[in-house]
C-alpha cells in the first residue's frame, strides 16, 4: 500500500511539474535558446563574415567591459530563418551563414554580456510577441515596433548618439500623440534589414510584344498601366498566353493600397490631438481613383492570381507574366540566378509619385526586419548599444550581406552592386537613395495599419471583393469608412 | 479510541485528496483563473494585457461590440457556417449505412479506414489541396460541374464571396465525413437484430425497416453528433484562417470570419484586450446555452 502511495505520489509530481513546466520562464524551455548561449568557436560557414571576424581581431583586446549581464531577444526574422549554424534556401540553393556570427562578434566587443537569442516564425509572430513581452522577460522584441504600447520610444537614446541616424536608411517609424503632433512618426524600433517592393520585368515578354522597357526612374501608373494592358494576350513569339501583371496577392491587397494611394498622394486624415479626435476621410474622389486603379489590374492578370496560385511558374523558363510585384526581391534575384534566368529579367522600382512633399520620387516603400527595445526590459542601455551594433557594426553588416539581406545601414547597402548585376542592384539602390528617411510605409499620411482598428484588414475585404466585382468603388469606400468611424468612437 | 479511528480515517482520505489537489490546482491556476481575469478585462478598456492605463467601463465593451457590424457579421457566419456544417452527419449516416450492408468483414474495414483518412490530415494540408481543388480556374470540382452540365463553369468556391460558405462546407465535410460515418456506423452495428428479424416476420421491408427501425434507434448518435458539430462549429478557426490567407479577416468579403476570428483580430492584429474578451465572454454565453438547449432537448436532465 505505502509503496502505491509513494509511485502514485510520484506520478502526479512529476504531471505537476510537467504541466507547470509551460509557465518556466522562457530560458528554459527553447533548447535552441541555451544553444545560443553557448559560446562555440566561430563556425566554418566559408563566408567572408569569418575573415572579416578575424581582421578585428584586435577589437577583442578592446571589448567593452564596462556592460555586463545577459540580453535577452525574442521575435521573427532573419535570425529565425538562417538558424543559428545557418542553412541552404532549398529553392534557390544558396548557403546563409548562421547567426553565430552575430554571437561571437558581440562576445568580442562586449565579452561580459551573454546573448539570448529566441528566434520564432512568422506564424502569429503578434500573438507571440505580445506573450513575451508581458513575461517580462524580454529585453528586445525583434520586430516590436508593431505591437506600439510594448515598445520603448527610441528618440531619447538618439539624442544621445546624434550621429546614428546618418548611418542608416530607415528607422522604424509610428505615431505617438504623447510624443509628437500625430502628423509626424517617431521612432520606435531600428530597422536591420530592408525590403523594398520592386516590379520584377520579364524582359523577354516585353520585347516578343515590341514594348519599351519601362524607365523606373521617371514611369506613372498610367505607364504601369498602359504596359500591363500591352503584354496581355497571346505571346507574337511564342503563342502562349501571357499576362501583364502580377500585383501583391490579394489576400494582402491593402500592401497595393500603400503603394498606390502614395503615388496618387491620396491624403485622408485630419489630425487632431489624440487618434479618437483625428478623423479618416476615405470617402473621397482619390480614393476612388485609387481603388479602381487597382481593381483595373484584373484584366491584366491571370485567372488564378484571385486565389494566389499565378506565381507556379514564376522565374521559371514558362513564366507568362510580365511583371511581378514583389516583396523579396533578392530572393527574385538568387531563383532567377539558380535558374539561369537573370539575363532575362530586371528589376525596376514602383511608379513614381505625381504630387504632394514627394513628388516624382519612386512610390517603392520598404518592409524591413527591425528591433525594439521592451518596455519593460530592466536594462534598455545595453539594448540600444545591441541595436546600435546590430545596424552599424561592419562585421553584422557582412553577415547581413552574406544571408542575402539589404542591410539598412548606409554603407553597407550601398554595396549591393557586389552581389548582383546592375539590372539588379541598381533599381534597389535607387530605391534606397531616394527614400525619404522620415516615410513610414505603416504610418503615413495616405495609410494608417496601426491606429485605426481593422483598417488594413478592411482594405484588403474591399479591394478582393471589388476584384470580384461583388462590391463597387462608392460601397468599398463607405464600407471602411463605416468601420473606422465605428473603431474611433470606441475610444477613450 | 473513537477519536484515533477517525484520525486514522481522515489521514487515510487525505492522501487520496491530495491527489485530487493536484488536478484542481492545475484546472485552477490553467483555466479558472485565466477564464475569471478574461471576465475582468471584458469590463476594462485595455489595448495590451499589463501595459499601459486600464480603465474600468463597465458593460461599454459589450455595448461596442453589440453594436459593431463586424462582430455581428461575424456571429451570423458562426452560425451559417456551424449549420452548413451538419450536412456531415446525414452524409456520414448514409455512408455508414452502406458500409454496414457490405457483406465482406474486410471490405468494410477497408471502407471504414478509407473514409477516415481525411481525419488523420492535418487542416492545412487539407485547405492547401482543396484550394486546388475548389479554384476557380481549372479547379477540379468547377471541371467536373462543367463535365456533368455541358456549361463552362468557373466558381470561385473560396475566392468569391458569394460562394465562399460552401466552399468551406464542402472542405470541411470532407474532413469530418469520416469522424461522422464511424461514429453513426458503431450505432448502427449496436443495434440488435433481433429487431430486424422480428420485423421480417412481420412482412416489413428494407425501406421500412430503415425508416422505422434504423433511424429511430439511432436518434442518441444523432443528437451527439449533433451537439458536438454545432459546438465545433462555433469554434472554427483553423482552416478559415488560411482560406483567408494566415489573417483572421475570413476572406473573401469576410464571409468566413468567424467569432474566434474577431476576437482573435483584437487579441493580437489590433489589440483591444478589452473588447476581445467581451467577445470571448459572448462566445461563452452562446456556447453554454446552446449546449444546455441541446441537453435540455435531449432529455438528459430528466432523472431516469
Amino acid at each position: 500500500m505505502k509503496r502505491k502511495t509513494l509511485t502514485a505520489a510520484m506520478l502526479t509530481t512529476a504531471l505537476m511539474a510537467s504541466l507547470l513546466g509551460g509557465c518556466a520562464k522562457s530560458d528554459s524551455t527553447s533548447g535552441q535558446t541555451e544553444a545560443t548561449q553557448a559560446t562555440q568557436a566561430a563556425q566554418t560557414a566559408g563566408t567572408s563574415a569569418a575573415s572579416t571576424t578575424a581582421e578585428n581581431v584586435t577589437a577583442q583586446e578592446q571589448g567593452n567591459t564596462e556592460w555586463s549581464g545577459t540580453l535577452k531577444l525574442y521575435g521573427p526574422g532573419l535570425f529565425s530563418s538562417v538558424g543559428l549554424d545557418g542553412n541552404v534556401d532549398i529553392i534557390t540553393g544558396v548557403k546563409k551563414p548562421g547567426y553565430q556570427v552575430v554571437i561571437d562578434r558581440w562576445k568580442e566587443l562586449y565579452p561580459n554580456v551573454d546573448l539570448v537569442i529566441e528566434p520564432i516564425p512568422w506564424d502569429n509572430w503578434k500573438a507571440a510577441l505580445q506573450t513575451a513581452a508581458i513575461s517580462g522577460d524580454v529585453d528586445i522584441l525583434m520586430h516590436g515596433a508593431s505591437l506600439g504600447p510594448v515598445v520603448e520610444p527610441l528618440q531619447p537614446y538618439l539624442d544621445k548618439d546624434p550621429d546614428y541616424e546618418s548611418k542608416v536608411t530607415m528607422m522604424t517609424l509610428r505615431r505617438n500623440a504623447e510624443l509628437a503632433p500625430l502628423n509626424e512618426v517617431v521612432p520606435f524600433g531600428v530597422t536591420v534589414t530592408l525590403n523594398p517592393v520592386m516590379v520584377v520585368i520579364n524582359k523577354t515578354i516585353f520585347e516578343d510584344y515590341g514594348v519599351a522597357i519601362p524607365d523606373y526612374k521617371t514611369w506613372t501608373l498610367d505607364d504601369m498601366m498602359e504596359a500591363a494592358k500591352a503584354t496581355t494576350g497571346t505571346d507574337p513569339k511564342t503563342g502562349k498566353e501571357t499576362y501583364g501583371i502580377s500585383p501583391i496577392k490579394l489576400s494582402n491587397a491593402y500592401k497595393n493600397y500603400i503603394w498606390a494611394a502614395r503615388a496618387k498622394n491620396n491624403e485622408i486624415f485630419e489630425w487632431g490631438d489624440s487618434i479618437k479626435n483625428s478623423k479618416m476621410n476615405f470617402i473621397s474622389d482619390g480614393t476612388a481613383e485609387v481603388l479602381n486603379y487597382l481593381t483595373a489590374f484584373k484584366d491584366y492578370t491571370s485567372p488564378d492570381y484571385v486565389e494566389g496560385l499565378d506565381l507556379a511558374a514564376a522565374y521559371t523558363e514558362d513564366n507568362p507574366i510580365a511583371m511581378i510585384i514583389t516583396e523579396d526581391s533578392y530572393n527574385v534575384y538568387n531563383t532567377l540566378k539558380e535558374n539561369g534566368l537573370d539575363d532575362q529579367y530586371m528589376l525596376a522600382t514602383l511608379p513614381v509619385i505625381e504630387d504632394g512633399p514627394y513628388k516624382g520620387i519612386t512610390s517603392s516603400h520598404f518592409g524591413d526586419w527591425h528591433m525594439s527595445i521592451c518596455k519593460n526590459s530592466t536594462q534598455k542601455d545595453l539594448a540600444w548599444e545591441f541595436l546600435k551594433f546590430m545596424t552599424t557594426d561592419q562585421v553584422v553588416q557582412q553577415w547581413i550581406l552574406d544571408t542575402y539581406s539589404i542591410p539598412a545601414n548606409i554603407e553597407a547597402n550601398n554595396r549591393l552592386e557586389e552581389y548582383m548585376s546592375a539590372d539588379f542592384a541598381d533599381a534597389m539602390i535607387h530605391a534606397i537613395n531616394t527614400c525619404p528617411p522620415d516615410f513610414s510605409c505603416s504610418e503615413n499620411e495616405c495609410y494608417d495599419s496601426g491606429n485605426f482598428g481593422t483598417f488594413m484588414n478592411d482594405l484588403a475585404t474591399v479591394l478582393g471583393e471589388m476584384y470580384q466585382g461583388n462590391m463597387d468603388a462608392q460601397q468599398a469606400m463607405e464600407y471602411v469608412q463605416e468601420n473606422v468611424d465605428n473603431y474611433l468612437s470606441t475610444l477613450h | 479510541m473513537k477519536n484515533q479511528v477517525l484520525k486514522l480515517k481522515i489521514k487515510k482520505q487525505l492522501i487520496w485528496y491530495s491527489f485530487l489537489i493536484v488536478s484542481i490546482l492545475t484546472l485552477l491556476i490553467l483555466t479558472y483563473i485565466p477564464m475569471l481575469t478574461t471576465i475582468r478585462y471584458s469590463f476594462y478598456d485595455v489595448e495590451v494585457v499589463g501595459y499601459g492605463d486600464s480603465q474600468f467601463v463597465g458593460l461599454q465593451n459589450y455595448q461596442t461590440i453589440m453594436k459593431n457590424a463586424s462582430f455581428l457579421k461575424s456571429v451570423k457566419n458562426t452560425f451559417i457556417l456551424a449549420l452548413l456544417s451538419l450536412v456531415s452527419i446525414p452524409l456520414g449516416f448514409i455512408l455508414a449505412s452502406l458500409i454496414n450492408n457490405v457483406k465482406w468483414k474486410s471490405m468494410q474495414s477497408f471502407f471504414r479506414v478509407g473514409y477516415y483518412f481525411p481525419n488523420i490530415i492535418t487542416g492545412v494540408s487539407v485547405v492547401l489541396i482543396f484550394q486546388v481543388v475548389l479554384k476557380t480556374n481549372g479547379g477540379l470540382l468547377n471541371d467536373a460541374l462543367s463535365f456533368l452540365t455541358r456549361h463552362d463553369i468557373s466558381i470561385g468556391w473560396l475566392s468569391d464571396s458569394r460562394y465562399s460558405r460552401f466552399g468551406a462546407t464542402i472542405l470541411n465535410v470532407w474532413m469530418t465525413l469520416g469522424y461522422n460515418m464511424l461514429i453513426n456506423l458503431a450505432s448502427l452495428q449496436s443495434i440488435s437484430n433481433e429487431v430486424y428479424e422480428a420485423a421480417e416476420v412481420d412482412g416489413a421491408n428494407a425501406l421500412q425497416k430503415w425508416l422505422y427501425i434504423t433511424i429511430p434507434q439511432m436518434t442518441s448518435c444523432f443528437v451527439f453528433l449533433f451537439i458536438t458539430s454545432i459546438i465545433n462549429g462555433l469554434a472554427r478557426f483553423t482552416d478559415l484562417f488560411i482560406i483567408g490567407g494566415n489573417t483572421p479577416i475570413g476572406s473573401p468579403g469576410g464571409t468566413l470570419q468567424t467569432i474566434l476570428m474577431y476576437i482573435y483580430q483584437f487579441s493580437f492584429e489590433t489589440p483591444r484586450y478589452g473588447i476581445a474578451s467581451a467577445g470571448a465572454m459572448i462566445l461563452f454565453l452562446l456556447t453554454f446555452v446552446i449546449t444546455m438547449i441541446n441537453l435540455k432537448l435531449t432529455g438528459f436532465f430528466k432523472e431516469k
